[in-house]
Formats: structure tokens, sequence, C-alpha cells
């Protein structure tokens, strides 16, 4: 057998052993055939948002829209409040409910099988674990179905580290900025003493 | 352009590189096709069709809450769920989507109630990766290597590769210097196998079902998007609705679960073939299962079973080893899960309507997943 095709089957071998070991199953959730998957990068997939806030600033959180249905499908997508009782079940608030999220509230349409990706922004002070939930809502009739995911808001870094790079930056700075004063002085003051 | 003395060696290698480039620069194309699982939810009548109104003439109507798991992955103390439902007030009403916010049917005299058996799961199948017990006992005679030979299916000792004699003498070796009977003991991976299931227990599903509790809409929805949203008077100040908790889902692998995967996996497929296909495992996964036992026999098999042909390795292992059972299965040996998870509230009225005529409201229908 020529080298090369050894090769090349030792490269496809490698590669389906690859996708042998790749995961199967999925996280997201929702309802009317849109659902929503939180982004969760390079990390391990999740079936909620688990989100570090920053005590200043904001932090961008991706997430996916699938059509899950070879049809045109339709629903209200926002952030709202969520509580999680005693016995660790959440319960929802209304739309606009969730204080730090921004998310507008929208209605989205998914070609079939489309697959969206869209974001939220979470900003503002967060101590301990806080709720909320990005919600995808369907009208039928009288009914009103919600699927919702739970976002988990723990405080990130208490100061962010570009803040602590900028203030030790400017320190340094300042102290360069005085030595220097200080040096040309005592240079000025050598120059006119009295000889 | 002049190059210096030194550089020349190197503008060598990289000519060389650049010219042998061609033998390395093989393309594979790499696809990868997740499961494309999903979770849905939704709200449906005794039908199955979408609910898309409750008529409460009778003061009843039953309705079905329905979570659609297609090859979802089960995770530990993740996707689990809590279905609840909150009401507007019902009000008269005037045309087809208007109403007489003053004349209302509070919904405090509305409820959610249950019959015996609210909660179901129907048609689960999972896939789940086995790990098996692989158990065998290997006897040697030094003076007799040939009946080894026989038992792993080798065929005659005189005819076997040098390299295959060395190696089926080493484990002769290795067991007598255990005793002359080598017992081997390992685990190893199995084959996916796809599981149907028929649970009698809807807390051995795996989403465990509870929370069919129901209860009165105290407090009624003014949440946009609703009839309540309309009226704006019983809006203002309004304590935050009631939530009637219709159904909750919890991610577990319990004992009955446990028992009955371990019932439903198939058992009676060879422990290994030569192409890998239709059988309990494979090779690799057996060399692997012994180079993690570790005792000196177990290694010495392993390194025999590297140097024989794939259908070799397939008879040899089918001869010496078999398939004493599987190992309790652990959440992350599930790697997909199908099927349907159903509660049946039913909703109630007790309403004395104020004035004749037609009353309507909202009833939204929560789905929440942590």
């Amino acid at each position: 057998m020529p080298r090369t095709l050894q090769r090349s089957l030792l490269l496809l071998l490698t590669a389906l052993a690859l996708l042998w070991a790749a995961p199967s199953g999925a996280f997201a959730a929702g309802t009317g055939g849109i659902e929503i998957t939180p982004d969760s990068g390079t990390g391990p997939a999740q079936t909620a948002f688990h989100v570090k806030v920053p005590s200043r600033g904001s932090v961008s959180v991706g997430f996916f829209l699938r059509n899950v249905t070879g049809a045109k499908v339709t629903g209200r997508l926002y952030a709202t409040s969520a509580a999680r009782d005693a016995a660790g079940h959440f319960s929802v608030g209304d739309a606009g409910s969730a204080k730090g999220v921004s998310l507008k509230e929208t209605t989205v349409t998914l070609a079939p099988h489309e697959v969206r990706h869209e974001t939220f922004q979470v900003s503002g002070k967060v101590s301990g674990t806080q709720y909320r939930a990005i919600v995808i809502e369907v009208q039928h009739g009288a009914i009103t179905e919600r699927a919702a995911t739970v976002v988990y808001l723990t405080p990130g870094r208490r100061v962010p580290v570009p803040v602590v790079l900028g203030t030790v930056a400017g320190v340094l700075v300042l102290v360069a900025g005085v030595l220097l004063l200080v040096t040309r002085r005592r240079a000025g003051r050598s120059a006119t003493g009295p000889s | 352009m002049r190059l210096s003395r030194r550089s020349l060696p190197l503008v060598a290698a990289a000519a060389a590189c650049a010219l042998a480039a061609p033998a390395f620069a093989d393309n594979v194309s790499v696809t990868l096709t997740g499961a494309g699982g999903t979770r849905q939810f939704s709200v449906e009548d005794m039908s199955g069709q979408p609910l898309t109104a409750l008529d409460l003439t009778n003061n009843a109507q039953p309705f079905k809450v329905h979570v659609a798991d297609n090859s979802f992955l089960p995770t530990a103390g993740q996707g689990n769920y809590t279905v609840t439902a909150s009401m507007s007030n019902l009000y008269l009403k005037t045309g087809s989507s208007t109403y007489n916010y003053a004349v209302k049917i509070p919904s405090s005299q509305l409820s959610v109630g249950f019959g015996s058996n609210p909660l179901s799961a129907t048609g689960l199948s999972l896939v789940d990766l086995p790990k098996l017990s692989l158990t065998g006992s290997l006897t040697c005679n030094p003076l007799n290597l040939q009946s080894l030979s026989d038992t792993l299916g080798l065929g005659t000792v005189g005819s076997l590769a040098a390299g295959v004699l060395t190696s089926l003498t080493n484990l002769c070796t290795a067991i007598t210097t255990a005793g002359g009977t080598g017992a081997v003991a390992a685990t190893a991976d199995g084959a996916l196998q796809t599981l149907s299931l028929a649970i009698s227990d809807v807390l051995d599903s795996p989403s465990a079902l509870s929370g069919a509790t129901g209860g009165t809409f105290t407090n009624a929805s003014y949440d946009s998007g609703t009839v309540g949203a309309g009226d704006t008077a019983g809006a203002s100040g309004a304590p935050q609705a009631t939530q009637v908790t219709l159904m909750q889902g919890t991610q577990s692998l319990s004992a009955g679960l446990t028992t009955l995967i371990q019932n439903a996996l198939d058992s009676g497929l060879p422990l290994v073939s030569s192409t890998g296909a239709a059988a309990e495992t494979t090779t690799l996964a057996v060399t692997t299962a012994l180079q993690n036992a570790g005792t000196a026999m177990d290694t010495a098999l392993r390194n025999l079973l590297l140097t024989l042909t794939s259908s070799q390795a397939a008879t040899a292992i089918n001869g010496a080893l078999h398939l004493a059972g599987f190992s309790a299965p652990s959440l992350s040996d599930i790697q997909a899960v199908t099927g349907s998870y159903y509660s049946v509230p039913v909703l109630q009225a007790s309403a004395r309507t104020p004035v004749a005529g037609t009353y309507g409201g909202t009833m939204t229908v929560t789905f929440v997943q942590s």
C-alpha cells in the first residue's frame, strides 16, 4: 500500500474515532417548536444559563434559538424574574421583570429548522445567587404556553482585571512622573547652586 | 539575493520540507452530526392536539401537559423542570376578543385538581453504554502448550507465527506462575445499546415525575399577553398571580430504573466479533480492560491478543472470556433519552356568573427548566 494512502487511511480513522467520541444528546428546551439552548462556548453544555456578573460593567451571554420543526414558527422572546422555592423548584414572573437583564422583548419568527444566535446583557451588582429566566412564549387561543430557561447569576470578579491593570499602570506613571520631577529639580538646584 | 553560509543549511531544510510536503498534505473531510436532541413542552387536549380553549360549561375540563424528550442528554443536577399554571379572571365577552372588565368571575373560583393517576411516562427509550463484567479461567501446562492454544482457538502450535507463539508461551508462563490456573476478571465498556423501557412507577422514569398538586388560583394573573392585561383597574396593586403546580421532573437514576436497564440489556450476543458489529463489546475495549485489570496474566493475555489478527482475537476472546453480567449503570452511562412525560390536570370551576353571558380568560402554563 502506498505510504500516502496509508497516511490518508490513518487520518481518516483518527477522524472517525473523534466523531465516535463526540458527545450526543442535547440540552435545549422550548415550546411551539422553538428551543433555547445556552451557548456554553467551549465549556460543558448546560441546560440553564450560569452567568458570573462583574461588579462593574456588563457581561454578554449567548444562546441559540432553534426551530425544531419543518414549518415556520413564531414566538415571543423575553426575560423575566425567577424565584426558587425551598424544594428547589422555580417559578418565573412576567415579561420585563428581569432586573439587570437586557433582552429586548421581541416576536421571533424562524424559518423551518433555522438556528439563530442571540445574546442578552447582564449588569448590576449581584450578591449570592440570583435567578432570572429567558422565556419563549407561544399563544394558542385561550392558552399561553411559556418555556423558561433559568439564568443563575453569581458575583464575578469584584473588580475587573482591566480596571486593576489600569489602576496599577496609572499609579506607576504617577510615581515615575514624581521621580522625574524630583530628579530635574535636584539637577536644577545643582546647576544654580552656590559656586 | 546573497545567502550566508550559515543560512544555507536552513534554506536546504526548508526546501526539503517543501518538497516533502505533498506527501503529508492529505486532506481529510471531517463532519460531525449531532443527535439533534430536543425537549418540547406543550399543552394538549385529551386527543393530543394543541389546546386552544377551555370549555367550563360542565364546570370541569381535563387537559394534558406534555414534555417530549428526543435524545435528551441527562446530567446530574441539570435539566430538572417544573410546570405551573396561572389564570386570569374570566371576563364577560362583548365581542370575539373584547371584554367588559367590570363584569368578571374571579380566578379564585377556578382551580386545578387531579385524578388518581395523573402522571405517566410513555414511549421511553434510552441509549446506554453498558459496563460488562468479564470473567474467565485459563489453565496451562508448559509441557502442553497446545491445550491452551486450543482453548483460545488458535490452532496448531507448530503453525503459529513466531510473535504469536512467544506471546502464547508468555501467557502460559504467567498462568503457571499463578498456580496453573489463572482467573481473569475485568470490566469493559460495552457497545451502545438502545433500550425500550416499560416503566411501572413514574418515579423510576429518567425524569422522575411528581408535583401534581394543583390548587386554587387565588390571585389572578394580569400578565401581558393575557386577557387579564386589559383589566388595568384590577391589575393596579394586585398581588402576584397564584401559580399552581402541574408537574415536576427530576433527572434521576433510581434503583428501580437501574434494575430495569440491567434487565433490558441484551446479553445474548457474542462478546466480540471480527467486524466489531453484532457483539457485546470490541477487541479494543477488552484489551483496554485487561490493561486496567493489571495482573501479570491479564497483561500476558492482552499482549497475546495484540499479536493476533482481528478474526483470531475475536475467537480467542470468545473462547477465553464470558459475560458474567452488567455493572449497575451510572447517569453518565446514559447517552440519550427519548420519551413522553404527561400530567393530566382537570380545570374546575365553582363559578356563579354575575350576569348571563359568555366569559373568557387566559390560562398561562409555564415550563421552567433549571
